[in-house]
């Protein structure tokens, strides 16, 4: 059977995804609700569903490289892809603090900044808040083409 | 003595396919530790893929390679004398990553092995650091882990009743592994 994925993911990290681009900058939300029955949750951890925070990095990617078409600057300062461009890599994670545990049900609210980094790069700033407001978690990253490091 | 996958189970508060770590090679406790982790196309990141991508599209995702580098620290502090259990037990989760870098790729076959250092223990935190290699190539070093425990009823939401037998394992010590 033939899929649609383009590259390696260990879920589908965003659910939903809005974006606008301003002179300089890419501003995304994209949600993500917890469930036990996406891939890798039944075992992190037995009896509790708990959403590792590690893949919120993978909701910045998946995020980003399927938003980057709406800001052409930053996509040209990033370079140019091949034929799936939307295939972003992380190079540098800059900080990640997590604040507050993500459950089973809880939606996350990621709202994501892209500005233009180091030649070659984006940097991307994540504030994941659940749906009553409250931070859970804040991530600095920097993110690349995939396949060229 | 527990040795090998069984004494990973018998420490990690994870389980499968969660399981990021396939063998510890290398431990010293309080110091540091070396543990392997084999990629697998058979791994849920893989599910879905599109016919004929190239070799390079099955990168283990980074993300993936971060979790096993994470879940190696937790073996670490877990088998030091000042880890969770003296800190009053808990569940040991990354509250802090600094620094990171990633400078390669992983694919499926590739064998990835943590280097983890304890650099310093203060009351129920750990501060780590170190690397991941593929053959003698750094794909990641990561500059400061820091390491919280956390109570379980923390975890599960300000006291939530959460089942005794569905609860995860009490960690224990990983002990000196078979080399």
């Amino acid at each position: 059977m033939r899929g649609e994925r383009t590259y390696a993911r260990p879920l589908d990290a965003t659910d939903r995804i809005t974006a606008r681009a301003d002179a300089d900058a890419l501003l995304i939300e994209a949600a993500k609700t917890v469930r036990a029955t996406d891939p890798y949750l039944a075992g992190h951890f037995p009896g509790i569903t708990l959403y590792p925070a590690i893949f919120l990095l993978d909701g910045i990617r998946q995020a980003v490289g399927a938003e980057l078409h709406r800001s052409p600057v930053l996509a040209a300062h990033l370079g140019r892809g091949g034929p799936h461009g939307d295939w972003l890599e992380l190079g540098t994670l800059g900080s990640a603090r997590v604040l507050r545990p993500m459950l089973e049900g809880d939606e996350l609210l990621l709202r994501i900044k892209v500005t233009a980094g180091p030649p070659g790069a984006l940097r991307a700033v994540l504030d994941c808040r659940r749906a009553d407001d409250t931070q859970v978690a804040k991530m600095t990253t920097e993110l690349v083409r995939g396949g060229i490091a | 003595m527990r040795s090998g996958y069984g004494q990973i189970l018998a420490s990690l508060p994870v389980r499968h396919p969660m399981v990021l770590v396939d063998r510890i090679t290398e431990f010293n406790a309080d110091r540091s530790i070396e543990t392997a982790k084999a990629v697998a196309g058979s791994e849920p990141c893989y599910q879905a893929m599109a016919d004929d991508l190239p070799p390079e599209r099955y990168a283990y995702p980074r993300s993936m390679i971060l979790e096993s580098f994470g879940q190696s620290a937790a073996l670490l502090w877990l088998g030091s004398h000042g880890g969770p259990d003296a800190a009053g037990g808990g569940l040991p989760m990354v509250g802090r990553l600094r620094n990171c870098r990633f400078t390669g790729s992983a694919f499926p076959g590739d064998v990835i092995r943590h280097r983890v250092r304890i650099d310093r223990l203060v009351d129920d935190n750990a501060f780590m650091s170190g690397e991941s290699l593929v053959g003698d190539r750094v794909v990641l070093t990561v500059g400061s882990l820091i390491a919280v425990a956390r109570p379980l009823s923390v975890v599960a939401g300000g006291g939530a009743a959460v089942s005794t037998t569905a609860a995860p394992p009490a960690p224990r010590r990983p002990g000196n592994p078979r080399k």
